[in-house]
């Protein structure tokens, strides 16, 4: 039967590019002929030979950060109302105890708030990082990410093999880069510090909405590995506007960051530039002393 | 799943990642052009005017974002051998007799595909390898859909008829 626009058809059947009448009556004419049916049959070999490639897909998954922020939800949620209760126990329990309170981790412009003038985080400050999640742990069970700042506590728990992964610190801090901003405050007052435990080669996707008129959504994408003492951290950063000035900025990146804090960039946020520093450590190292 | 831009665009992402894959041949190279080409969509989403399709507009910043990353890397030259070396086909229900020859089929394809006439090789690609529709690859590449469809057919026959030729000498030596 065939001529080349038949051939042309049969390519597209094995594509499964033709309409469904027209491949039916195709497979009939090609079903009649055996020269036909092992042009087709080859086809369909290539075809399939080539479908490795086509269902590839991306070894980590890739972060699009929204316009806009979404309610923040749990992203397990296996351990349901009791355990934000318990979590939030575990909250007040630290505050109480001196370990994590509010007074400890200050507001936008709080002196008393110790990371914005550490340069490069402390032992002792890790063993605090490393008492906080064993805690939400001992209450809630394995979590996945653990994320914290002044105002707010987000947990996620683990499933599968997570909660075998090493847990890693990410202190995670922004600040105003502005040089009017620098003189009035001293060095580079924090805006936001957020402290993130999540797991090795898990990435974690963590959302901290505007709470309050003036404050900062904040969406944030870590996967991190940790690699000779230190941790290879791919990130995305995402920061909304105030109301009046819906603007998002975004920075992504990949960085090897140590205890020391290490600029990730700087994004501008309307006419505000912020600037973005970031200390690792992988949690277990601590826990191992 | 709303139609926000973000969600819209993470429908793309498989097949950004797989067009990022067979231009830099790198998983991790490739990850990061596409969160790259994802960034920079979202934040000219604005600019996107629907005269093209998403996927074309898509592919297109993808392509420029693997062009800048190629530029900044000049591993391209290994691209070839690296992604012959992928695992073997893990296609579900076959014996490992038919994955073996799928994989054979499917590294001889990746050897030859070089060796196509280049208009052929990109209608290939796109089809083939990136799984565009030829609906899409028409709109990416600005021809009729039938030109597509000549030039994957061309493109097939060449290969075929290599394939064939190879498989006779290793037959015959």
């Amino acid at each position: 039967m065939t001529n080349e626009r038949d051939e042309v058809l049969m390519s597209q059947l094995a594509d499964g590019e033709l309409p469904s009448d027209q491949a039916n009556e195709l497979l009939l004419r090609v079903l009649d002929a055996p020269a036909d049916r092992e042009k087709l049959e080859a086809l369909l070999r290539l075809r399939h030979a080539t479908v490795d490639w086509r269902t590839r897909q991306p070894p980590r998954p890739v972060m699009i950060v929204a316009d806009r922020p979404r309610t923040f939800r749990l992203r397990r949620t296996a351990w349901g109302v009791g355990g934000l209760a318990a979590a939030a126990c575990v909250g007040g329990l630290l505050a109480l105890a001196g370990v994590w309170g509010a007074g400890r981790l200050g507001g936008p412009v709080r002196q008393t708030y110790p990371w914005p003038t550490v340069a490069r985080v402390t032992r002792e400050q890790m063993q605090q990082v490393a008492m906080v999640f064993a805690l939400h742990e001992s209450v809630a069970g394995p979590l996945a990410w653990y994320a914290a700042d002044d105002r707010n506590i987000r947990l996620a728990s683990a499933g599968g093999t997570e909660a075998g992964q090493t847990p890693i610190a990410v202190l995670l801090k922004l600040g105003s880069a502005s040089p009017d901003a620098a003189r009035s405050t001293g060095s580079g007052q924090a805006a936001r510090t957020l402290l993130i435990v999540c797991r090795e080669d898990r990435s974690a996707v963590i959302e901290l909405p505007a709470d309050s008129p003036g404050r900062a959504g904040l969406r944030v994408y870590l996967a991190p590995r940790a690699v000779n003492g230190k941790v290879e951290v791919q990130y995305a950063i995402a920061v909304d506007g105030a109301e009046d000035r819906p603007a998002v900025a975004r920075l992504a990146g990949q960085r090897r960051i140590g205890l020391a804090e290490t600029p990730l960039g700087q994004v501008a946020l309307g006419d505000r530039l912020l600037s973005v520093e970031a200390a690792a450590w992988p949690l277990r190292q601590e826990g191992n002393r | 799943m709303d139609d926000s831009p973000a969600n819209q665009i993470s429908l793309h992402v498989p097949r950004m990642y797989r067009v990022a894959y067979r231009l830099l041949a790198d998983a991790d190279k490739a990850h990061d052009v596409v969160q790259e080409a994802c960034l920079k969509a979202l934040t000219n989403v604005d600019g996107f005017d629907g005269r093209a399709t998403i996927a074309t507009w898509l592919h297109r910043i993808t392509v420029n974002c693997a062009k800048e990353a190629m530029r900044r890397d000049s591993r391209k030259e290994h691209a070839h051998r690296r992604l012959q070396s992928q695992p073997a086909n893990q296609v579900p229900g076959l014996c490992p007799a038919e994955a073996a020859e799928t994989k054979e089929l499917t590294d001889l394809a990746w050897t030859l595909l070089d060796k196509l006439p280049e208009d052929c090789r990109s209608a290939f690609a796109l089809t083939q390898i990136d799984g565009y529709s030829y609906d899409e690859t028409s709109a990416i590449e600005g021809l009729p859909r039938g030109t597509i469809a000549s030039r994957v057919f061309r493109a097939k026959k060449i290969l075929l008829e290599q394939m064939n030729a190879h498989m006779g000498r290793r037959a015959n030596p």
